[in-house]
């Protein structure tokens, strides 16, 4: 009898095992940009809607700006988690078209992993001791203009262009001063040409205000490093060349404490992620501080980020200004007069076969529908393709009207 | 905290990058297929910039690709480029096709006017494109299509489109040969300061493809070293002779 009973619990045991290993899995990176709204879209694919959520070093208390994100529940009935590292989009399409020169670290899967939201990272042992090959990576920017154009990955959904989800905007910034100078405060504007200038190291504010009395204050771009899609817009809409190396800086190291006033060379480098420069540029007084080149009083700090960072950055002290005299909104990008945003892709690795594809096109049906657009006053993290009235005949082609 | 966290994602350039101050020479000819492009590697080091003495660069070439993309010299485009991108220690390197061979010491060429930082590091973003766009390395060569966007035709020299290094500085580093050997100065200077003379490179492929490059403060013996030299060359002789003699007869 007692056999029995032991052998009856040893077969229930094993059969939770496999079930327990049976669970789908599907490995995303790519874009920080689009982290949150890439966080909606996951969301509502679960059944119910409602999957428990894991994030990690994001500020936002949803989770939805985390590095980090896991999503376990059922889809289809079938359970199933959703793994999820936002590395950026050209460390993402590098990732899953080179996985072997790429390796990727992901939250595990077993279990081990508190579904609980922190704005700190994951200790070592929530993350895999072993790379995972990615399954999909969200893009800002086309595989072909990316630093890795081949293999040519799998484009997700139906979107034209292909693999195309939504509208990815983007916009300046400037840093946090809350006693500012004139120069500071004259510096509203940032044209393309001055754009091209400032990214090969500081320039004269005046050359950004047009006030020949702003010579004494030098502005500096504080951006993103070459993994990131926020930097390939940036660096193609400018025309500046998506490959050529900048001059940037980090403010308060690398990744930004957010409280040190300290302004040092990045050179070709940059942040690893859209909230370490909306971090970095929340630092208060550098109108008050020396140019630590130039010895001068007072110096500038600009920068590039997505739209969720920049809100970010508003909430903390930073100033959005405008592009080519051209803010950043929903309605001046879904009528073409704004030209620093792009197509949001969904790429599948090589390959792409079972319920990671299958997933890959319920995600890119998804995503649309969490985005927002048709407001024309308001900036959308993201923006449905079914509200453009305006189209891009390349990642780094000019808007034109529909 | 994220370092922590054992993450390794490696950048998608970390195995084409630009070293700064790697030299970058490059062969253009009007009606080519291909462009040849060769990164040398660092000015000083590799080069001989800031030397006393003539730097054999010739295993850098590749006589058979050279041959097979152009046919010859005459009528080829060279130009080296180079610097550093850095705010700290930004410079600019290029060539300017030199007159004559002359003296190592003295140019044989005009160069442009003082180049702004901004116009400088937007050169050096352009080598550094370039680079990373032909995933090149210090040592490396290889051809591109001349049409495409990442060859030196577009990217350096002529480079009519933006961003190229032409029109980002105003200044472009080719010369053109007329006949089996060409001799380019090379240049080079820090943001607002006048370019400075460094030296010369020789290409020849009159009998056998070579290409050196002179400092220009290559070490040349003054005429009373000389004086010596041939003197003691003299007497060496003597005594040689002598001592053969000496044999000789002792036979």
């Amino acid at each position: 009898m007692k056999t029995k009973v032991v052998l009856t619990s040893t077969i229930v045991a094993l059969g939770i095992v496999c079930q327990a290993s049976a669970a789908n899995v599907v490995y995303i990176t790519g874009s920080t940009a689009f982290r949150s709204q890439a966080f909606l879209a996951i969301k509502v694919t679960f059944d119910g809607g409602s999957p428990q959520i894991a994030a990690r070093g994001g500020s936002d208390p949803s989770g939805n700006n985390g590095t980090f994100m896991l999503f376990h529940g059922n889809i289809g009935g079938a359970e199933t988690y959703i793994d999820c590292f936002w590395s950026g989009s050209e460390a993402g399409i590098a990732a899953v078209a080179q996985p072997g020169s790429h390796p990727t670290f992901f939250l595990k899967t077993d279990g081990s992993v508190a579904f609980t939201i922190t704005s700190a990272g994951p200790v070592t042992s929530e993350t895999n001791a072993v790379a995972s090959t990615p399954d999909l990576a969200l893009s800002d920017s086309s595989q072909s203009v990316s630093l890795t154009p081949s293999p040519a990955l799998v484009p997700q959904g139906a979107g034209s262009p292909a693999g195309s989800v939504g509208i990815v905007p983007f916009t300046w910034v400037k840093n946090k001063n809350t006693t500012p100078s004139a120069a500071w405060s004259r510096l509203t504007n940032i044209s393309d040409g001055q754009a091209r200038v400032a990214l090969t190291g500081p320039n004269v504010a005046a050359l950004f205000t047009g006030n020949p009395a702003d010579t004494n204050e030098y502005v500096y771009v504080v951006g993103r490093d070459n993994g990131s899609g926020t930097r390939v817009n940036c660096l193609g809409s400018c025309r500046y060349g998506i490959t050529k190396a900048v001059d940037q800086w980090f403010i308060g190291g690398n990744p930004s404490d957010g409280t040190t006033l300290a302004l040092t060379e990045a050179q070709n480098n940059g942040y690893s992620s859209g909230g370490t420069v909306a971090k970095s540029l929340s630092i208060d007084g550098s109108c008050q501080q020396t140019d630590p080149n130039f010895g001068t009083t007072g110096w500038i700090a600009i920068g590039y980020l997505g739209i969720g960072d920049a809100k970010t950055l508003l909430n903390n002290g930073g100033v959005w200004i405008t592009l080519n005299g051209v803010p950043s909104t929903n309605g001046t990008i879904e009528e073409g007069q704004f030209n620093y945003w792009n197509y949001e892709r969904l790429y599948g690795r090589v390959g792409i076969s079972g319920f990671a594809a299958t997933y890959g096109t319920q995600l890119a049906g998804a995503i649309p529908g969490q985005l927002g657009g048709s407001n024309p006053a308001n900036s959308d993290t993201g923006i449905n393709p079914t509200f453009m009235h305006a189209a891009k005949p390349s990642d780094i082609g000019d808007p034109f009207h529909l | 905290m994220l370092a922590a966290a054992s993450i390794a994602v490696v950048s998608p350039t970390a195995m084409a990058q630009y070293n700064q101050n790697d030299l970058i020479l490059g062969f253009t000819k009007s009606g080519a297929q291909s462009d040849y492009i060769i990164d040398f590697g660092n000015a000083n080091s590799v080069v001989g910039v800031g030397g006393t003495s003539v730097q054999d660069l010739s295993s850098h070439v590749s006589s058979s690709t050279f041959n097979a993309t152009f046919g010859g010299l005459n009528g080829v485009n060279m130009g080296v480029v180079g610097g550093n991108s850095a705010f700290a220690g930004r410079d600019l390197y290029y060539t300017i096709l030199r007159n004559a061979v002359g003296t190592p010491s003295v140019p044989g060429s005009t160069p442009a006017p003082p180049l702004a930082a901004s116009p400088m590091g937007s050169g050096v973003g352009d080598i550094a494109s370039l680079a990373i766009g032909l995933s090149l390395s210090p040592g490396h060569d290889t051809t591109v299509a001349q049409g495409a966007g990442n060859s030196w035709s577009s990217v350096i020299s002529p480079g009519t489109a933006p961003p190229s290094f032409t029109v980002d500085t105003g200044i472009d580093p080719m010369g053109q040969a007329s006949g089996t050997i060409i001799y380019e100065d090379l240049y080079g200077a820090t943001p607002n300061t006048a370019f400075t003379y460094l030296g010369y490179f020789t290409f020849d492929t009159t009998s056998q493809t070579t290409l050196t490059f002179t400092p220009a403060g290559l070490a040349v013996p003054e005429p009373s070293t000389l004086g010596i030299l041939a003197v003691g060359g003299v007497l060496m002789l003597l005594v040689r002779r002598r001592r053969a003699n000496a044999v000789t007869l002792s036979k």
